[in-house]
């Protein structure tokens, strides 16, 4: 590519980040904005927070510098930086969640897709067994009574399952 | 709707194994308190379609869990959006079947994702010596008597549909059932390789072929030919079009040259030349054969029989076929095979996409080959348990799929 031209894109909080427009284009929202001749001055992403847009920036960045032929990263070692990148002990579980949020709003289908998985993952390993009279299963499981109560009333009524 | 049963018995006390796993749970989950209590927050933020996209990640049996979460919940995952969402996620680990005993069609299905047993109810089938073919989440079941009755269900939704009875020789010697599903457009085709002895004439064969299809609904008879010291039996799958079905020696051949496969290419392109002088020889000499189609590749597990006693086996092997030759993908080492014995038809295998499954037929024992890895592991202990010395167990495996109908 030639000369890289610049973008800038300004968070709901009013913060400015410059970034490549390869980078940039990585959000097909952005990508339109700048099709249709929008991006003469900053892009405003009134739905993202600076904290967010940072993160969104650096796995956008890493995606394209990954494809660069002279950078050429492996799909494996792409895969472990998106592991290490979305671990739950480095992205809180409220930064998940605004991130899936800015991820749809922005059109990043691999970030999407990347955040969805880990939140599904988050779930299969905390849904678990407790009494409710609601049930609606089209097969019974062996040796377990199989019904969930929705979180909240779990973590509400907890004493009255652990006894 | 329900259709299976609820089990609500309330285990209580006596059960101690159970005590005990629940104890874990509680306390596994009391670590995490913290987690627990934000993970509700994930309902309020996201909005429906986002939520549905995250639980279509879900393996299956973690969304009939999603379902019953809540009420909003239910509704994510029983509306016809999420269902055709489901439909385009890559297939999922199959799911094994295994029958609790040789009478009733009652078992359990094991799910290798969550590494669980699940007390399964199939529809239609009546007892487990039934003819069985699967393919893309629809299980197809024939009976074993007059060979007449033919449906296609999906056992997880429990919806099914009876088909119009097959052509051909009502009492065959032998019949072969394999199914082919498109993942494109859901239809189906259904083909049944029929044998039967010519009276009065030893070692003649009447081999015929019949297609279903289910976008016109009907049955066609694709091929009759007569095999001389040949049959088939019951062993065929569909892998890209083309059916394969295992034949037999009658004649007693040399050892090795017991038993054979055959191609046949259901879209009738092949030439009219006689079925038989297209077959292709098996690797070594083979007991329990059975075909399988992983990932459209056709595979065949058996047991390798010793030259000199072919009944005897010295191992199992998993070969794919490319083009006309055979590949020997793996054997199984020798730390498994000592849990299947050394005599002849001890175990059956079944499987797909990456994943084949071998039962012995002595005991409840499962042994997963992962075809992507080349790993071999045991399943989760079976809850069937042996009630007899000559007690024999049998199952098949089907792809999980929740959206898909016959």
């Amino acid at each position: 590519m030639a000369s890289s031209r610049k973008i800038t894109l300004r968070s709901s909080d009013g913060e400015s980040f410059e970034v490549e427009e390869a980078v940039a284009v990585e959000s097909q929202t952005i990508k339109h904005m700048i099709e249709d001749d929008c991006a003469d001055n900053a892009i405003p992403l009134p739905n993202v927070t600076s904290k967010i847009l940072a993160k969104v920036i650096e796995y956008c960045k890493k995606h394209v510098d990954a494809s660069k032929a002279e950078d050429r990263v492996n799909d494996e070692d792409l895969k472990a930086w998106d592991a290490a990148f979305i671990k739950v002990d480095q992205v809180d579980q409220a930064t998940l969640f605004d991130l899936i949020l800015a991820a749809n709003y922005l059109n990043i289908k691999s970030l999407l897709d990347l955040t969805c998985q880990t939140v599904a993952d988050m779930i299969k390993g905390n849904l678990f067994p407790v009494r409710n009279e609601w049930l609606n299963f089209t097969f019974s499981i062996a040796n377990r009574e199989l019904v969930l109560v929705c979180l909240t009333e779990w973590v509400a009524h907890r004493r009255l399952f652990c006894s | 709707m329900m259709d299976g049963e609820t089990s609500w018995v309330s285990h209580c006390n006596d059960d101690t194994a159970r005590h005990i796993d629940e104890f874990e749970l509680f306390s596994e989950l009391s670590d995490e308190g913290n987690q627990a209590a934000s993970a509700v927050s994930l309902d309020l933020i996201l909005p429906d379609d986002l939520l549905e996209r995250i639980l279509a990640c879900l393996p299956v049996a973690s969304i009939f869990k999603a379902g019953s979460v809540c009420k909003r919940w239910h509704e994510l995952v029983s509306s016809r959006r999420f269902l055709w969402n489901l439909s385009q996620v890559p297939s999922q680990k199959p799911w094994y079947f295994m029958f609790m005993s040789s009478d009733e069609p009652g078992g359990y299905a094991y799910d290798p994702t969550l590494r669980k047993w699940y007390n399964v109810g199939l529809p239609c089938i009546e007892t487990p010596n039934w003819f069985k073919a699967s393919s893309c989440g629809l299980v197809s079941f024939m009976d074993n008597d007059s060979r007449s009755e033919l449906y296609v269900c999906n056992p997880i939704s429990r919806r099914s549909r009876k088909l119009a009875e097959p052509p051909g020789l009502k009492f065959s010697d032998y019949s072969a059932l394999a199914m082919s599903t498109s993942r494109v457009s859901n239809g189906y085709q259904i083909s049944i390789v029929k044998s039967k002895e010519v009276p009065g004439k030893i070692f003649q064969w009447d081999i015929s072929i019949h297609l279903y299809d289910s976008e016109t609904r009907m049955w066609a008879t694709l091929s009759t030919e007569v095999f001389t010291g040949w049959r088939a039996g019951d062993e065929s799958v569909i892998c890209d079009g083309i059916l394969y079905f295992l034949i037999y020696s009658t004649g007693g051949g040399a050892p090795e040259n017991r038993h054979g496969l055959v191609p046949y290419d259901l879209s009738g392109r092949s030439s009219h030349a006689l079925l038989i002088r297209n077959s292709i020889a098996v690797p070594c000499p083979l007991t329990c054969g059975r075909l399988m189609n992983l990932k459209e590749n056709l595979v065949m597990v058996g047991g390798i029989g010793k030259q000199d006693r072919p009944d005897i086996i010295k191992g199992i092997g998993i070969w794919m076929l490319r083009g006309r030759e055979w590949q020997e993908i793996a054997r199984m080492p020798h730390r498994f095979f000592q849990g299947f014995g050394e005599l002849d038809d001890v175990f059956a295998s079944s499987g797909m996409d990456d994943v084949i499954y071998i039962q012995s037929y002595g005991s409840s024992l499962l042994l997963l080959f992962d075809m992507n890895q080349k790993q071999w592991k045991w399943s989760l202990k079976c809850p069937v348990t042996k009630r007899f010395p000559l007690q024999l167990f049998t199952g098949f495996s089907f792809e999980p799929r929740l959206e898909i109908a016959p």
